[in-house]
């Protein structure tokens, strides 16, 4: 039974008394009993913590389970600090919204083993990337191979209408100038077909899948592909399921960023927009050493809301900003050794009255690749004291930050919503006042390219691809930028 | 419910920044100051224009005051990193500080017409975009672009003009 730490499904530390026990049971129980809630995940999550509850009530079994608990060694592998918008929440005879910006923290600082890579780069090689472009991701593609270790497993898939494994999943890399010269092969013909790339790619992870691993896709496409979003989409999800992490780097214009962003969101993956062939290069390395240096990967959270209780949206905020989709669980991606994954979290809450009020437990679980450990599980529960009038506070400095630039990307989010529902004068507007915001908080080339997106959107009434690209990639590169932390010592 | 200062819309209790305009919402008791406190201290000194350059010799850091020609008392502006400059409308728009008590609408002011701005120890004016522009020591300022405020800098919404004294 992969449960995790049972006393931390009840809330509970492991000096708890039997009374505590049974009062954290009955608290937890009113929280998630079916008879009290009915939202998705509650009766499992009841289910666990009744089977907790069995084992902590009985001496016999707690003492089993303690020593158990002291042989297979270390406390909890995850750290999870939150920062809320009202703390305490006001208790309101209307709905509200709370902003939760939870950071996940490794609980080990000291220096930890790079954990190995499973890599496939999946190039896509339709007549469009012909020239500079092709010539810019073998160059890419060349100075990865150049960066693998001997742990790492690699493979390179380029697809069109259809799809060649260029360089078969090999470990070490002993055939590495054999690996180059095949990529440096690569002739740019056919249209797009993502779905054929993604499939091939994923068949050569599959080949060395693994727990400790970072098993990840990465997606270099210039193209859009038609017709066959929604089974990649669908692809996607099931290479999540397996453990596998699927990235996109969009290169100039014509890329379809919202299929792109949901691909990778599905998996935990990360996108991003290349705007020059110069920068290719650098970002596609950073990109890997980031995947071969990360403390987890594959960071789940299940979120089950208490009864009456809203999950609105969630947005990574670092590493990689961009927004997760809300399928359960939840895809967050990996977590860096440096620094925290940080995500927020917006709720609606229904009226509440004054008193303790639980609004979700996040059930999160990860694999540890710079340990080896998988299938690491931490329990948070999302929950603050209500009183009426409480004094005005200023939220977070961080959770503000981190707001102040979300409200930023929502924005444009809308401007090209508008744009796209024909209304060219309401998206102009509104990239106006994005412009002064934007001036104001201290991004003036931003700022500028939202004005002039304005004035041309006033005048020819259709949007330029490029600076909707640069302005959505912009303003979400911001968010990853805001000073990280929570207070607390990183 | 909550409503947008700037541009009205209604946003759910605890919200905190405008999803129509992408303003902070309910930065505190601060805020009520700013569009009421500061001009009813206007109309009270009225009787005493002596106190002007006193206060003036004595802004503390971070504090703006505005010198309007018609008001004996500068108006102080305090608490905030920007405040939006203009007069309140028809259409409920309202900004950080109403110049509507000083002939704002006779002397050609927008509605929402500039912003200042505390950058550390610097104060930025940016014009947000007004009908009739913005000059700041008799030059036109170009909409939307940052420019850096002197002490004793003056300023003229359209038509109206306003000396800028800052404290450190």
């Amino acid at each position: 039974m992969t449960t995790g730490d049972l006393y931390n499904l009840l809330g509970l530390s492991a000096s708890a008394s039997p009374e505590e026990i049974r009062a954290a049971y009955h608290q937890a129980a009113r929280r998630f009993h079916p008879d009290a809630n009915s939202n998705p995940g509650a009766a499992e999550a009841f289910k666990l913590i009744a089977d907790a509850y069995g084992i902590l009530s009985d001496p016999v079994q707690r003492s089993t389970y303690d020593a158990a608990v002291l042989q297979t060694g270390s406390g909890p592998l995850l750290a999870v600090r939150p920062a809320y918008s009202r703390n305490p929440l006001p208790a309101l005879p209307e709905p509200q919204v709370l902003y939760a910006l939870i950071e996940i923290h490794p609980a080990i600082l000291t220096d930890l083993p790079d954990p190995p890579l499973n890599l496939c780069l999946v190039i896509d090689r339709s007549t469009s990337m012909q020239g500079a472009r092709l010539d810019q991701v073998k160059a890419a593609v060349g100075q990865v191979i150049d960066s693998l270790r001997e742990s790492d497993t690699f493979s390179v898939v380029a697809f069109s209408d259809r799809a060649d494994v260029v360089v078969p999943a090999q470990r070490g890399m002993a055939e590495r100038t054999m690996a180059k010269a095949k990529v440096s092969t690569i002739g740019a013909h056919g249209g797009t077909e993502i779905l054929q790339g993604i499939l091939c790619g994923l068949q050569e992870l599959h080949r060395h899948i693994s727990s400790a691993a970072a098993n990840h896709l990465l997606l270099l496409t210039d193209g859009r592909t038609y017709g066959d979003e929604a089974d990649c989409l669908m692809l996607a999800s099931l290479a999540a399921t397996d453990g596998i992490a699927i990235s996109g780097l969009g290169i100039g214009d014509e890329w379809n960023d919202g299929f792109v962003d949901e691909l990778a969101g599905r998996t935990g993956g990360a996108s991003a927009y290349i705007d020059s062939h110069q920068t290719l290069a650098a970002f596609v390395k950073e990109r890997v050493h980031g995947l071969g240096s990360a403390y987890a990967e594959r960071i789940n959270a299940q979120v089950t809301l208490d009864a009456q209780m809203e999950l609105l949206s969630v947005f990574r905020v670092s590493p990689d900003g961009g927004p997760i989709p809300l399928e359960q669980p939840l895809r967050l991606g990996s977590l860096p050794k440096r620094y925290p994954a940080s995500v927020l979290f917006k709720f609606r809450l229904p009226p509440v009255s004054p008193g303790a009020q639980s609004i979700a437990r996040l059930s999160f679980s990860a694999d540890i690749v710079s340990l080896g450990r998988r299938g690491e599980r931490l329990v948070f529960d999302v929950a603050l004291p209500a009183i009426a009038n409480p004094p005005a506070a200023a939220p977070p400095p961080a959770l503000m930050e981190a707001l102040a630039r979300l409200s930023q990307y929502q924005l444009q989010e809308r401007a090209w919503q508008q744009a796209a529902a024909g209304d060219a004068a309401g998206a102009a507007e509104r990239l106006k006042v994005l412009g002064t915001r934007l001036l104001a908080n201290g991004q003036p080339e931003l700022a500028r390219l939202a004005l002039s997106e304005a004035s041309r959107l006033e005048k020819t009434q259709v949007l330029s691809e490029e600076a909707k690209k640069q302005l959505k990639y912009g303003t979400r590169a911001l968010l990853a930028a805001a000073p990280a932390g929570n207070g607390g010592s990183r | 419910m909550i409503t947008c200062p700037i541009c009205r819309s209604r946003e759910l209790e605890g919200e905190l920044f405008c999803s129509e305009c992408g303003a902070r919402l309910g930065a505190g008791p601060v805020d009520q100051t700013l569009t009421g406190n500061i001009v009813e201290v206007a109309r009270a000194g009225a009787e005493s224009p002596r106190v002007t350059t006193d206060i003036l010799s004595r802004l503390r850091a971070g504090q703006i005051a505005l010198s309007i020609t018609d008001a004996a008392q500068p108006l102080i502006l305090e608490g905030r990193s920007e405040y939006i400059l203009g007069r309140e409308g028809h259409d409920q728009v309202v900004p950080d500080l109403n110049l509507n008590p000083f002939g704002a609408r006779e002397k050609g002011v927008s509605r929402v017409h500039a912003a200042l701005r505390r950058d550390h120890s610097q104060v930025l004016l940016i014009d947000l975009g007004s009908t009739n522009g913005t000059r700041l020591n008799g030059r036109p300022v170009a909409a939307h672009q940052a420019v850096k405020v002197a002490n004793g800098d003056e300023i003229r919404l359209g038509k109206l003009l306003l000396r800028i004294n800052f404290g450190p």
